[in-house]
């Protein structure tokens, strides 16, 4: 590593934090069945963060501002870059805070059966698997592409942080076609932290089915009021209202009011319970902070508040980094019985969001199963969903079957009553 | 004044150039795309001030290609030197080209490669360094300031970007450099009543430098006065609504709901219905819409990142559906012409076909003849976000507002938020009445599915239409 904090003396530079990281990548672009490029990607950058402490009528004020250089400018180069940097943290005029105190330890190489082959290896292996389920007699998969990555993260700091990662995962994204009778097509997501050759193998088998399906679907639902089931990466979104409410950056400026101990789930739950966990996605956060598995809501009831070091400062709470990964326990109901009553399970929208300014989840719906709770199923397509969290939380089912995503994991569908659809 | 060149690029290019010799010996066709960006943004709200470098904007580096006979194959790195040409010539030959071992590879013939040789800048008006972040932070702070005056504000977030970016791409015919630089300014204001907050967004670009920032700033009264109106919008009842889009919406009609589809890079994998509609109408015969450099704007340039000089496409010609936009390899593999929109997220990233600068050439009409026309109807404002889906020419796109029109008159009652659905082509025939000015608006960018982010802009005038709303 270059010698930053000699850069930081001659600059004048007190406080800084800085992380390094190269970055190399595999990656295969697919049409059908064909290879259509081939990449390779080998950076190496640094985000220099600098602050500068000072005070204003008897205020006192920490600005900071950052710079991003490659590994390979000279140090002259560098040294140019933090003096503007410095220069721009002195107008920058945020309240006072404090660092809590770095840490130091040996690189840490995140355990995974990633680890071994080369990154070229490893986006064949994916490429295989995923051809590997393309054997639908309608379906198919029309495109591919695979992102085999390894990063080496390396942050330093004024404060004592002196830690280390290597990190492999693989990502990547495909679209299912079908074209008899409708032409329809479904895009998929992935990403792992482990050799999930399987998981990506179902992925693209459910992806493939649900795609026949949309395929026969012609009709728009009814426009009213329906019990909806989200299933799979649905999940995760509709979660996420919990942990961005419950991050110091959306406290502090009273976006949420969520307090530790607060029934964030709402005053009188009759459906599932949530009890979640954050869990960790990488050794220590962007900000160098050890990170570790936490409890976070507990029957309903918040346990714990996360967020930056500044924002968690200024709320006088112990700085413990942003998560990103949440774990939940089995839900109550089998899958197959959620479906039992009249509902609609919505299986593919176009997009799909969580607004958690206002607590409203909406998409349009490309798939869904209309169910009528007397065993019979319509695939219905076209229209829209637009729910409250509000209004929904309190009577949430969660499925027991479950579900293990890079950022997620817990039950696989969860069933939100009495949502708003537009449609016929 | 012109956006000055690069010292990286200036004093690398005999690097680079020999690189491209190098890989020549043994590839039938070689090129590189060096980079060398450099963007700032800069925020004031009620939490404090953010100052800095965003990677997406600031980025120094290189994307090497080659034509192995049959297939490409690209490298992206940002170190180079007389010994790293070595090292990638050689990584080229013996790793890269053999990526994916013996899967069967797409093919594709050589690129023309028509000689082209050319070094251009785009203008500005105030250069953001020369001005300084002592003056851009006060500006903002100012701003910030006057937007919390009301109590029922809860925040007031201002924000400034620029990014000065310098390209060279060197072929065995090709050499061309261009400097550009685009600026813009973005308001947030919140608002807030028990556990909802609402938001009111306003943005505003150019291709050039700050000039543009006062223009939006001067905005941050009216914000606050639309984030407040909001606390009492209600929900929307789901239907079929006689509708006014402003230009912003009618931006991310003409960018989500169709400029998706016409990327020919879709047409090639068959995942565009527009593929099978060229030549026919696609929209009523108001219609003309336009992607390229026929606008300044955010996404102006004069080469793309693959070497093909840019251009204007015009896309649907009164009401007819006549052109997609095409990067190059797409353009081979259909057998056209490049329309100069193959365009990176960075020297990291692939190519493919992107927008640029998209939108529908203004109509004839004035607004408020426009809002007069409808009995029971909706003025939709401030888009929020869409999603693309080229294959069905289904709409996604939400707005933050629906106003209330009945009896030609605007009765100030609001709806929000609204998810706007249905089918593209029946949503364009629908346009009835287009306003005699357009506008566009490239503050925000644009991604290829949920990645690729680039920098776009979009809009036109306001247009009357028929839209499901919910």
């Amino acid at each position: 590593m270059r010698d930053y904090a000699k850069i930081m003396r001659s600059c004048g530079v007190e406080d800084y934090f800085i992380t390094e990281t190269v970055s190399e990548s595999a990656e295969l672009f697919f049409i059908k069945k064909k290879l259509d490029m081939r990449r390779y990607k080998n950076t190496a950058e640094a985000e220099i963060s600098v602050y500068k402490v000072y005070e204003d009528n008897g205020a006192k004020f920490k600005g900071g501002a950052s710079v991003i250089v490659n590994l390979t400018d000279t140090d002259a180069e560098v040294t140019e870059k933090v003096k503007s940097a410095l220069y721009g943290a002195g107008f920058v005029k945020n309240k006072y805070y404090e660092f809590a105190k770095g840490v130091k330890s040996d690189t840490i190489i995140m355990e995974s059966d990633l680890n071994g082959p080369s990154l070229s290896e490893l986006a064949k292996k994916f490429a295989d698997a995923v051809y590997s389920e393309d054997c639908d007699e309608k379906a198919f998969i029309n495109s591919l592409e695979i992102f085999a990555n390894e990063e080496k993260v390396h942050m330093v700091s004024s404060y004592g942080t002196d830690v280390s990662y290597v990190k492999r995962t693989v990502e990547g994204e495909f679209v299912a076609q079908c074209k008899e009778p409708n032409d329809v097509e479904t895009y998929q997501s992935f990403e792992y932290d482990s050799l999930a050759l399987s998981e990506i193998k179902n992925l693209v088998k459910s992806t493939l089915a649900l795609t026949r399906d949309r395929a026969e679907a012609v009709n728009m639902p009814k426009a009213g009021n329906y019990d909806i089931v989200l299933s799979d990466k649905y999940v995760p979104e509709v979660i996420s209202f919990y942990p961005t409410r419950a991050n110091a950056a959306f406290i502090y400026p009273g976006y949420s009011e969520f307090k530790v101990g607060d029934k964030v789930q709402g005053e009188n739950v009759k459906g599932d319970a949530l009890n979640i966990r954050f869990g960790v996605t990488a050794p220590f956060s962007e900000e160098g902070i050890p990170m570790k598995e936490r409890s976070f809501i507990e029957n309903g009831v918040l346990k714990t508040i996360h967020g930056s070091q500044r924002f968690s400062y200024y709320l006088g709470i112990e700085q413990i980094g942003n998560y990103d990964k949440v774990i939940l326990p089995a839900g109550s109901t089998k899958f197959a019985e959620m479906l039992n009553r009249p509902c609609l399970h919505v299986v593919n929208f176009s997009d799909f969001q969580m607004d958690s300014y206002d607590g409203h989840f909406k998409g349009e719906i490309r798939l869904a199963y209309l169910y009528d709770g007397k065993g019979n199923v319509e695939f219905v397509t076209g229209g829209s969903i637009n729910g409250s969290i509000f209004d929904s939380q309190e009577d949430i089912v969660l499925s027991e079957e479950t579900q293990k995503l890079a950022q997620y994991e817990g039950p696989r569908a969860i069933l939100l009553k009495g949502v708003a659809v537009a449609g016929e | 004044m012109k956006v000055k060149d690069s010292n990286y690029i200036r004093e690398n290019k005999p690097l680079f150039k020999e690189l491209v010799s190098e890989l020549l010996k043994d590839y039938k066709y070689a090129s590189v795309l060096v980079n060398d960006s450099f963007g700032k943004s800069y925020s004031v709200s009620k939490t404090g001030a953010n100052v800095g470098e965003r990677g997406i904007y600031t980025a120094k580096g290189f994307v090497v290609k080659v034509y192995d006979g049959g297939c490409y194959a690209e490298y992206s790195g940002n170190e180079i030197s007389e010994t790293e040409i070595d090292k990638i010539v050689k990584f080229i030959k013996t790793e890269l080209v053999s990526m994916g071992g013996d899967i069967e590879k797409s093919q594709y013939p050589v690129p023309t490669d028509e000689p082209v040789t050319f070094q251009k800048s785009t203008d500005y008006e105030i250069d953001p360094v020369e001005l300084g972040d002592e003056a851009i932070i006060e500006k903002l702070t100012a701003v910030h300031k006057q937007g919390m005056k009301d109590e029922r504000i809860l925040n007031c977030g201002v924000m400034c970007q620029f990014q000065k970016y310098s390209k060279l791409f060197l072929s065995a015919n090709k050499d061309l450099e261009q400097n550009v630089m685009w600026a813009s300014g973005a308001l947030f204001v919140n608002s807030k009543r028990g556990d909802e907050v609402k938001e009111y967004y306003t943005s505003d670009s150019n291709l050039g430098g700050v000039e543009i920032l006062d223009t939006i700033l001067s905005r941050v009264d009216d914000a606050a006065h639309v984030a407040i109106e909001l606390l009492d919008s209600e929900p929307i009842k789901p239907g079929v609504y006689e509708c006014v889009c402003d230009p912003a919406t009618t931006g991310m009609i003409v960018h989500e709901a169709f400029g998706h589809g016409v990327e020919m890079d879709m047409f090639v994998k068959d995942r565009a219905l527009a593929k099978k509609f060229v030549g026919e109408y696609v929209a009523s015969a108001l219609v003309t819409m336009h992607d390229g450099n026929a606008v300044d704007q955010t996404a102006t340039y004069f080469f793309d990142d693959e070497g093909t000089v840019s251009s204007d496409t015009v896309i649907i010609d009164k009401g007819v559906l006549v052109s997609g936009i095409s990067d190059l390899q797409s353009a081979m593999a259909l057998g056209t012409k490049p329309t100069g929109n193959g365009r990176r997220e960075s020297y990291k990233r692939k190519a493919y076909t992107r927008m640029t600068n998209t939108y529908f050439e203004p109509g004839k009409d004035k607004v408020e003849d426009m809002i007069a026309s409808i009995k029971d109807g909706l003025l939709l404002e401030n888009p929020e976000s869409g999603m693309e889906d080229p294959k069905n020419w289904g709409i996604q796109c939400m707005v933050n507002i629906a106003r209330e029109i009945k009896d030609g008159k605007l009765t100030g009652k609001i709806f929000s938020p609204i998810v706007l659905t249905g089918y593209v082509p029946d949503l364009l025939k629908s346009i009835s009445m287009m306003s005699d000015t357009k506008k566009l608006d490239g503050a925000g960018m644009c991604g290829k599915g949920y990645k690729e982010w680039v920098k776009v802009s979009d809009g036109g005038p306001y247009i009357k239409a028929n839209i499901r709303l919910g």
